[in-house]
């Protein structure tokens, strides 16, 4: 064979480094001199690579993975074949990750603000002085007795073993999120239903009719891969799958029915289809009468309203498709499942909606079998599994109202699921008074609803938040709006005790660890909080009494037993993947409770109770004489009707009987006729805020149009590219409710016209329209700026060939929809309505 | 061992019903090579089908075909396109960057990298076929929609088809259920264009 020298020149810059006390301006315009050195790819050295096993982290969805390394750079990654969920595969977003690591636009010191916040002014300090003032300043909170007023504030944070142990050791529980950007109206609707606290785990390899509502799992990424790639061996064995989006998602266009209904109506489909299935009499009857905790009858009464015509009139839909669909869903339990996702739950009526459809599974027996509606094979990451290194802060007793808003009775009741949406409003309006603000694998600005004005507003004024801290691996949206910067670690480079829902239902983690060393002043945020609460120093540096992550992570792993005559963390630096020896947990309900679990129990109304300090604690239930583990609920029964749900909405002055009804919002039924729905949606190569500055990723997805319809599109005038401009209104119910059509905002965008989305809908990505983070989230050729915060690589990729740069004809970057789109949380559970943006549009000059 | 030393006859299979236009492959294969922004061995098109509210997304993972008699080899000025084990491959020792391979591919699957001025495109990933290791693409196609396999296994896959683009086409890589519809987001003597990746080009052109 020849000799491949296909070598692709880089360019390193040779650059002095930023002096201790050295000023720069990341709006400065000098550039780098750069000097060519030639770099190895992947291809011209697979032989002699070094193979090391960790966990990808482009995505929440954590993948097994191994970084493929050849002197101290890594060249490439593949799948860790020994990942149940994944079995060796990776997605694209994968393979792009691999150059962050040596991003030119890498941050690589600390940097303290000098000019005013949001200036791009930064001076260079020590990693040790950065520590220091931070930790000046909690000290000087926690002695003015409000320790509540440092707040911490992550996203995508998967080192909650170490942030939250560092905010209960200071005493504040003000601990806050973006679950409520995500998928929390979902996972509360599982929590009322079947009592589980992960996301449910279709059993797709098994299933054979997928009746989805509003889940883009072939794309987006929220466990989406694993269950992708049992999708396809099933629908290669013949299973269906009917897919009802208002947009034609790669999902959607890849199933064997596409039905878009109006944005909302998700409920009513779901209640019409339970209507013909107990209509028609194709139940599960023994398990309506064992399982679910209202009676056949009671069932066909809370439906007799929901037709297929009360479902054809919201939706738009055809009543015959929905009794047929309905009908051939019921004909293949147990091996079906309804699932949702951000298309059902994403409104205002999502908690309903995704009930309505989690109860389709119930009503026709496909709970926890074999193909069907799964759940409950996790295994948990907590103290349980992986104590905790001692000794442990006490939890917080108290609570604000930054992260657990009354008026949301639900948004906290199982889970800390947090009303992320309110947070920068809540701050600006000094609720609850902030002194030190941590940020960590967030971009507010970027993600959060009105956050390119709401959430910025809020950052930028330190009269709100005196101090804000940011942990961030490139120079983020989040970052800008810093006084101080820590360079983070990518996820190449730290420790991570990971899992996720386990698609076989039999309990797995995964390790990453670091494959390279960390560069320059980098460090893990987890090591930075270790440092800064042993400088706090008194009570709470008893609680950091280790010297790193890796520490407390080897200590968290020392229980595991041993395995090929390895420690258990010896094994997981040599695998990076534990599975437990156990049965697929198949009617995980129907498990025995053992003697042992049922000692001083006792059994009121068939549920087993035990009494833990003063309280009952329901464990289980009788079912004919036998004590099983039923589902998590109160009722130990999967709850059509929620106790739960009835109390919390009486708490806050809402009528309702517990029934998972269905209501269109108030927005969306009085649309006018020349209105429009807005909608919002991700791709399969990016994530929401992290992956625009990813070369590979950016070349295939950098600009986001507005999806209009066809038919639309000629009412207006709209032709493919033509400007549009789009105007959006407040919510007539909810948050800043408005009957006088309230413009949050405007904005101007290009023009996509397809058949693939519904006509009263129109759709704009996220993930795009970046301000910050470099050349290629911004889509500008050319040389590095001269910043020495900056790594010192730079690639000719970037000077020249950014090809959708608008100055060489391309599309560019992109748009951020946030600015239009409306803070907009649901009642009970605080999520999102990302789905329901009512709009008017008009077609403007270019 | 030197793959000129193993026997074996390789051949790509992809079966497009299972492909669910991830992208991961092409992501892999540049990754896999360091190749520059704007250029591909493989991509994964898109295209949409039909009028609302029937309508049908498709996909095709495109690349080299490997050709028998291939047009780039023919074309090559230094002889520097060889043919081995199912494998049209560039000697990058002897290209000299000239592009006259470019002009006579019918689908764009070759390309001159711009910067270390050599000509690329799918080789099977030889260099791992040669330690006994799957190619990028198919290591991480998370619907195992690309396959190696050697020629003797080919009647598993009588289904299989060359992608054509012109009448002398002779594709060693088969397609399974490809439209052919989709040649018209591929112009013989071009590159694969980016532009493919731009959503006003999914629809199909009337
Ligand atoms: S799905 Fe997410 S975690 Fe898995 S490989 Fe893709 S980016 Fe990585
Ligand atoms: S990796 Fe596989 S599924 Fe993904 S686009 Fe490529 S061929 Fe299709
Ligand atoms: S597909 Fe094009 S580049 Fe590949 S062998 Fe055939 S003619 Fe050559
Ligand atoms: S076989 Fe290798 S070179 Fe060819 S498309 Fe796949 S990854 Fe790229």
């Amino acid at each position: 064979m020849m000799n491949r020298r296909e070598f692709v020149k880089t360019t390193a810059v040779s650059m002095a480094a930023l002096k201790i006390g050295g000023m720069i301006s990341l709006s400065s315009d000098t550039y780098a001199s750069a000097a060519v050195r030639e770099r190895i790819s992947l291809a011209d050295t697979i032989e002699s690579i070094e193979q090391i096993p960790t966990v990808c982290l482009n995505c929440s969805t954590v993948c097994g993975m191994i970084a493929l390394v050849k002197e101290g750079l890594v060249l490439g990654v593949t799948g860790n074949p020994l990942d149940p969920n994944t079995n060796g595969k990776l997605c694209a977003k994968a393979h792009g990750g691999v150059s962050a690591i040596n991003y030119p636009e890498r941050l690589l010191y600390p940097l303290k603000r000098v000019g005013k916040r949001g200036d791009g002014l930064w001076q260079r300090i020590t990693m040790d002085e950065a520590h220091q003032m931070v930790a000046d300043r909690i000290k000087q909170t926690i002695e003015s007795g409000y320790p509540e007023r440092v707040v911490f504030h992550a996203g995508r944070n998967r080192i909650d073993d170490i942030t939250n142990r560092f905010m209960d050791a200071i005493g504040s529980p003000v601990v806050l999120n973006h679950r409520a950007l995500c998928s929390s109206n979902k996972r509360a609707a599982n929590y009322i239903s079947i009592g589980d606290t992960d996301w449910e785990t279709v059993d797709a390899e098994y299933c054979s009719y997928f009746l989805n509502f509003g889940a883009n799992f072939l794309e987006a990424h929220q466990g989406g891969f694993p269950m992708a790639r049992r999708f396809v061996k099933a629908k290669a064995n013949g299973a269906k799958m009917v897919t009802f989006d208002t947009r034609l998602s790669n999902t959607a266009g890849k199933s064997d029915e596409w039905l878009a209904p109006f944005p909302s109506s998700e409920g009513a489909i779901a209640l019409a289809m339970a209507h013909t299935i107990m209509d028609k009499g194709v139940y599960d009857e023994a398990f309506i009468r064992e399982w679910c905790n209202v009676s056949v009858e009671e069932l066909k009464l809370f439906l007799a309203p929901y037709t297929p015509k009360f479902a054809a009139e919201a939706s738009g839909l055809d009543a015959n498709d929905i009794e047929r669909i309905a009908l051939e869903f019921a004909s293949h339990a147990p091996a079906c499942a309804a699932f949702t996702n951000r298309g059902s739950q994403a409104h205002q009526n999502g908690l309903n909606n995704d009930r309505a459809v989690i109860m389709l599974n119930a009503i026709v027996g496909s709970i926890g079998r074999k193909g069907g509606y799964a759940f409950g094979g996790s295994k948990s990451l907590g103290n349980a599994s992986f104590p905790m290194v001692q000794p442990i802060p006490p939890k917080v007793k108290f609570s604000t109202d930054l992260e657990d808003p009354k008026e949301y009775p639900l948004a906290n009741k199982w889970q800390k699921m947090k009303v992320s949406e309110l947070v920068f409003e809540k701050i600006k309006n000094k609720t609850q008074p902030v002194e030190v603000y941590m940020s960590y694998t967030i971009s507010a600005p970027q993600t959060w609803p009105e956050g390119p004005t709401v959430a910025v507003s809020a950052l930028k004024d330190e009269s709100v938040i005196p101090f804000h801290v940011c942990s961030d691996v490139v120079y983020s949206e989040m970052a800008h709006y810093a006084d101080l910067i820590l360079p983070d670690a990518t996820y190449f480079e730290r420790h991570t005790i990971e899992g996720r829902n386990a698609n076989e239902l039999i309990p797995y983690f995964v390790l990453r660890q670091p494959v390279v060393a960390l560069t320059h002043d980098c460090l893990n945020f987890g090591d930075s909080l270790i440092r800064i609460g042993q400088k706090i120093g008194g009570k709470v540096s008893q609680y950091f009494a280790f010297d790193s992550y890796e520490v407390f992570i080897k200590g968290r792993l020392s229980s595991l037993p041993e395995r090929e005559g390895l420690s258990g963390w010896e094994y997981m630096k040599k695998y990076g993947v534990w599975v437990d020896d156990k049965a697929k947990n198949y009617e995980p309900y129907r498990k025995k409770l053992s003697l042992q679990e049922l000692e001083n129990s006792f059994v009121e109304n068939e549920i087993i109770y035990l009494l833990k300090n003063g309280k009952k604690e329901a464990i289980g239930r009788m079912v004919n004489g036998t004590a099983l583990r039923g589902f998590k609920t109160p009722s130990r029964k999967f709850e059509i009707y929620s106790g739960d749900v009835q109390d919390a909405a009486r708490k806050i002055g809402l009528e309702d009987d517990g029934f998972p009804h269905f209501v269109m919002p108030k927005s969306l039924k009085e649309i006018a006729s020349d209105e429009l729905v807005l909608t919002t949606f991700k791709w399969n190569v990016h994530t929401q805020a992290r992956t625009a500055p990813q070369k590979y990723l950016s070349e295939i997805v950098h600009d986001n149009p507005v999806w209009i319809n066809t038919q639309t599109a000629r009412k207006y005038g709209i032709k493919n590219g033509d400007m549009v401009e789009i105007t959006t209104y407040r919510p007539q119910s909810g948050f800043k409710a408005s009957d006088k059509k309230m413009v949050v905002g405007r904005m101007s965008v290009h023009a996509f016209v397809t058949q693939g989305i519904h006509p009263r809908v129109i759709a704009i990505s996220n993930s795009l329209g970046m301000n910050f983070g470099g050349r290629i989230p911004r889509a500008k050729n050319g040389k590095k700026q001269n910043i020495p915060a900056f790594s010192t690589e730079d690639h000719d990729d970037f000077k020249r060939y950014v090809w959708w740069d608008k100055r060489l004809g391309g599309a560019g970057n992109g748009v951020n929809p946030n600015s239009i789109i409306p803070i907009n949380p649901s009642p009970l559970v605080g999520m999102q309505a990302w789905n329901d943006t009512v709009c008017s549009i008009r077609k403007i000059k270019a | 061992m030197k793959m000129s030393d193993i026997a074996k006859q390789y051949r790509m299979v992809i079966d497009v019903e299972r492909c669910i236009g991830c992208h991961a492959c092409e992501v892999a294969c540049k990754q896999e090579f360091e190749a520059p922004l704007g250029f591909f061995r493989t991509m994964t098109l898109y295209m949409d089908t039909g009028n609302y509210p029937k309508v049908k997304r498709e996909f095709l993972p495109i690349m080299c075909r490997q050709c028998e008699d291939a047009a780039c080899l023919h074309a090559c000025t230094q002889k520097a396109i060889v043919d081995r084990n199912g494998i049209v491959m560039v000697d990058s020792e002897r290209c000299n960057g000239c592009g006259e391979c470019i002009k006579a591919c019918s689908i764009g699957a070759i390309y001159v990298n711009p910067i270390s001025r050599i000509a690329e495109k799918c080789n099977l990933c030889a260099h791992r076929l040669e330690i006994g290791m799957k190619p990028a693409c198919e290591e991480t196609c998370v619907s195992d929609a690309i396959q190696i396999i050697e020629e003797k296994e080919l009647k598993r896959f009588a289904n299989a088809k060359g992608f054509k683009n012109a009448a002398t086409d002779k594709p060693r890589t088969l397609h399974i259920n490809a439209n052919g519809i989709m040649a018209q987001k591929l112009r013989k003597g071009h590159p694969f264009s980016p532009m493919n990746y731009e959503i006003f080009t999914w629809a199909v052109r009337s």
